[in-house]
């Protein structure tokens, strides 16, 4: 057989890429690494890969050329994060990136105004600035009902800590804004990193103890988009 | 194709005998374990006996290639991993019972991976590296290290980063590629011919026009030296390109809306600019010539040649291989950063309150470790409220041009001493600048 095997390894290589970026395309799973801004990034890729791919391997029938084992290695390790996702289902941001990433409560977005429903990012920025939560008409006793995950439990006064994270292009530039609550009495403790819906009040003082009264907490699966 | 590996040095026992001591194995439970004695044999146990007895039959099989002490090695290790299987195929815990029931199935692959590996032959190495892959992940999978909040998050962070930096660099590829394959000879020998106060800050600002970020302009600047470009005009592309581009300083202004985004665009392009212009001046004079040996070497295009295949086949042929070589130090970078951000918490960084000097080297650190993309790191710099406007410029000039998964694409592409030299030369520029920011806006 006249295959000119480096060829065809490097090909595979490219190959499996597109495959892993048409996977993230088609499925959706995208969402859990790329934010909604650059959601196009995937497609780019999910497009242009295979096409490369293939029109590179199309010349790998030609001058016959063993792959060294140095050329199988270096390409292995250009598709060793596909092997480690493969084996990993579901893999998503939880409470332990929360405590790695934690620096201080970020910037409300002052001239920003609430579009639509509230979430967990705007009861944030209103704990963080209270020009925010004016502007906003997010005060004490303002009904809500959002999503999020539990990020710490077992806080002082049986509180729990409610984070999402917020991205802009992937999730290695997220930012975590986290949230306090105060679940209903009797309620059963939630685990850290469960995703939970709340329905409650604001209470506390906007611009630095704001949380939220929960009068109902229910588990939820994860979004279908995590980050928004 | 089993029978043919087995050359004739083999002791013709070995084979039946590996055989029946799985059969064995396999049925050994009716006199050992006592619920099996007690419920006794049914047809409808064959399928397991026969799984359980599969990885004996492999061993058997693929005997011939293995010298006599690996053969029993592996015998042992598959009698105690049967026994094994049987008995957690036994338990109640329903992960424990999955494992069992797989684990026949992760010995036939680790024995066809370990006779792969061991053998010589090509096409064997090839199988059975495929089977300790598919063991890896069926492994993997089974316990569950999914479960492991610091396995998801390097996952997620170091995915996250080569999925959005890979169709970037396949841009930069296909613009190198354009450049390698379609620009005339003569644009740059009129290039070269340029004076060098003109050329560097020319081929710098061309970078406006370029709206890839970092990972897409390291290939771009390698294919300008290759091609005759003087190597302090590609070095000064190649770090100006990412902070200067539109894409980049639209997304630093919109982060930095209401906290003076005037001030930080303006602060940052010019920064950028003067970081670029230094570091390709200085580098070049230091030691251009080794520079451009390095990039010629490293050129993929070298191996190439066209065949007179015409431009569309050098075309993707510059392109997949540009793309798989920085294909490899971006997934190698990213891993590293990824592994930064899981195991060292930011605020190690961030948690001290320090003087501005102090501020400035801190961030340019930690832009290093994050290895963010420079259209999206004016994001994070806005959330470091503790840190003055200064530092926070600080972390918008070093990161693009200096972070984990750079350091290892710079030194595939123009060899390690450069990575140093560069190193050397953008942290004083940074911090100098980053403190006149200060003094004039901050």
């Amino acid at each position: 057989m006249n295959w000119d095997w480096t060829r065809v390894v490097r090909g595979l290589a490219l190959a499996t890429w597109g495959a892993f970026f048409a996977y993230l395309w088609i499925s959706g799973r995208a969402t859990t690494y790329i934010g909604p801004k650059t959601a196009w990034v995937v497609t780019l890729g999910a497009l242009t890969l295979p096409l490369v791919a293939v029109a590179y391997l199309w010349g790998a029938r030609s001058h016959p050329r063993a792959a060294s084992a140095r050329e199988v290695g270096a390409n292995g390790l250009l598709i060793a994060p596909i092997l480690l996702a493969l084996m990993v289902p579901a893999p998503s941001l939880g409470a332990l990136a929360v405590k790695n990433k934690r620096t201080k409560n970020p910037p409300a977005p002052i001239d920003a105004p609430v579009d639509g429903e509230i979430r967990l990012y705007e009861i944030a920025w209103a704990a963080d600035s209270a020009k925010y939560a004016a502007a906003n008409d997010l005060a004490t006793g303002k009904a809500v009902d959002f999503v999020g995950f539990v990020s710490r439990d077992k806080l002082p006064g049986g509180q729990l800590e409610l984070s999402r994270f917020f991205v802009s292009c992937c999730a290695a530039d997220a930012t975590a804004y986290s949230v306090k609550i105060t679940p209903p009495a009797g309620e059963p403790p939630t685990p850290v990193d469960a995703w939970v819906r709340v329905r409650g009040t604001l209470a506390g003082q906007p611009g630095s103890t704001l949380s939220v009264a929960a009068t109902a907490l229910d588990k939820v699966s994860e979004p279908s988009n995590p980050y928004n | 194709m089993a029978g043919l590996l087995i050359n004739a040095r083999v002791p013709r026992l070995r084979v039946p005998g590996i055989a029946a001591l799985g059969a064995a194995v396999a049925l050994s439970p009716y006199v050992w374990m006592e619920s099996w004695r007690g419920l006794g044999f049914s047809p409808a146990y064959v399928p397991f006996h026969l799984w359980c007895w599969l990885p004996f039959v492999v061993l058997a099989a693929l005997a011939g290639g293995l010298d006599r002490r690996a053969a029993a090695l592996l015998g042992a290790a598959l009698v105690a991993g049967t026994v094994a299987a049987v008995q957690l195929s036994q338990t109640l815990d329903p992960s424990d019972r999955a494992l069992g029931v797989a684990l026949p199935g992760l010995l036939t692959l680790g024995v066809a991976g370990t006779w792969g590996v061991l053998s010589r032959r090509r096409r064997s190495v090839a199988i059975g590296g495929f089977a300790l892959i598919a063991l890896l992940i069926a492994a993997g999978r089974l316990l569950q290290v999914g479960d492991l909040a610091r396995v998801q998050t390097f996952l997620v962070i170091g995915t996250s980063i080569a999925v959005e930096a890979l169709p970037f660099v396949l841009l930069g590829a296909a613009v190198s590629a354009a450049i390698e394959v379609f620009v005339p000879e003569r644009w740059f020998a009129a290039i070269a011919r340029l004076p060098l106060p003109l050329q560097i800050p020319g081929v710098a600002l061309a970078g406006l026009a370029m709206p890839v970020c970092e990972c897409g302009s390291v290939p771009v600047a390698r294919r300008l030296i290759v091609r005759g470009a003087h190597p302090a005009a590609g070095i000064a592309f190649m770090l100006a390109a990412p902070v200067i581009n539109p894409v980049v300083l639209f997304s630093t202004a919109v982060a930095y809306r209401g906290r003076g985004a005037l001030e930080m665009v303006i602060g940052r392009a010019t920064l950028g600019l003067v970081v670029a212009l230094a570091a390709g001046t200085l580098i070049a004079r230091g030691g251009a010539g080794k520079l451009v040996d390095n990039a010629r070497a490293h050129d993929p295009g070298h191996e190439h040649h066209h065949h007179g295949d015409g431009r569309a086949r050098g075309f993707v042929d510059h392109l997949a291989a540009d793309l798989l070589l920085m294909g490899r130090f971006i997934v190698l970078g990213a891993a590293l950063a990824a592994a930064m951000q899981t195991v060292i918490p930011q605020s190690v960084f961030t948690g001290v309150l320090t003087s501005p000097v102090i501020g400035a080297l801190l961030m340019i650190v930690l832009a290093f470790f994050l290895s963010l993309c420079s259209e999206a790191d004016a994001f994070v710099a806005v959330s470091f409220i503790q840190f003055p406007l200064g530092p926070q410029l600080a972390f918008l000039a070093a990161g693009p041009v200096l972070d984990t998964k750079l350091a290892l694409l710079y030194g595939g592409t123009f060899g390690r001493a450069f990575v140093l030299k560069l190193a050397l030369v953008v942290v004083p520029v940074v911090v100098a600048g980053s403190m006149v920011f200060q003094a004039v806006a901050g």
